[in-house]
């Protein structure tokens, strides 16, 4: 089953219902829109949009922060776990959002607010790590 | 805002299912125990701040954004191409 979804940056796009991604209380800032998809680039890049099936405006590039901090670790809280229905971390993905600032020379990598995503029920959550040295604006750039 | 004086030891209780806890009051911090149900999800208010507003300014890219961030990764990754 497909559904017809529009979207400012990529047109009207079909997007196959199973791929759907219920993101529980949303993306922080975004609280009610809780239904997202992926839209993958090219295969050497690391960076995808996670497009709303909701907002047409509503998109964020994210990446895969083990792309840009091979050592990236989480310390799952266990309501998180339960939030999203993990049992094992190994049907998890996790993206980190970017931002690109107005100066595009400017981009950062919000590794405080990983979005973890058990794939195999495609839930996920935003969580936010109080007790992790890792910046909102991470960067990588030299 | 409602202001309450608390001890150590001493509970609030919000509605029927939230109790806050003074556990400790040390050298200028206050060491809080909370109870709340699952679904409500406690932050420390700073750092909550800090993902959201980053979430806004992040809702703000363009199209060419992925590719400016895949060159800039590439560029600053050379050994990983």
């Amino acid at each position: 089953m497909t559904m017809k979804v529009s979207t400012t940056r990529f047109g009207d796009l079909d997007v196959e219902e199973k791929a759907l991604i219920l993101v529980k209380e949303g993306i922080l800032g975004f609280t009610g829109l809780e239904r997202y998809f992926f839209l993958e680039s090219d295969r050497t890049s690391p960076f995808k949009w996670l497009q709303s099936a909701e907002d047409p405006e509503l998109a964020f590039v994210v990446v895969d922060p083990r792309s840009i901090e091979p050592d990236y670790r989480i310390a799952l809280e266990p309501e998180d776990a339960e939030a999203i229905c993990i049992e094992n971390l190994e049907d998890c993905v996790v993206y980190c959002i970017v931002t690109v600032g107005k100066d595009p020379s400017r981009i950062t990598v919000n590794l405080a607010g990983p979005i973890l995503i058990n794939t195999n029920i495609n839930v996920g959550k935003q969580l936010v790590l109080t007790d992790s040295d890792y910046s909102t604006r991470h960067t990588f750039l030299g | 805002m409602l202001v309450l004086t608390r001890k150590e030891g001493q509970t609030i209780t919000i509605g029927d299912d939230i109790r806050i806890t003074i556990m400790e009051i040390k050298s200028g911090q206050v060491k809080l125990g909370i109870d709340a149900p699952k679904s409500v999800t406690i932050y420390r208010e700073e750092i909550y701040l800090k993902v959201k507003q980053e979430n806004i300014l992040a809702a703000k890219a363009g199209v060419p954004d992925l590719q400016r961030v895949t060159e800039a990764w590439l560029k600053a990754r050379p050994q990983k191409r």
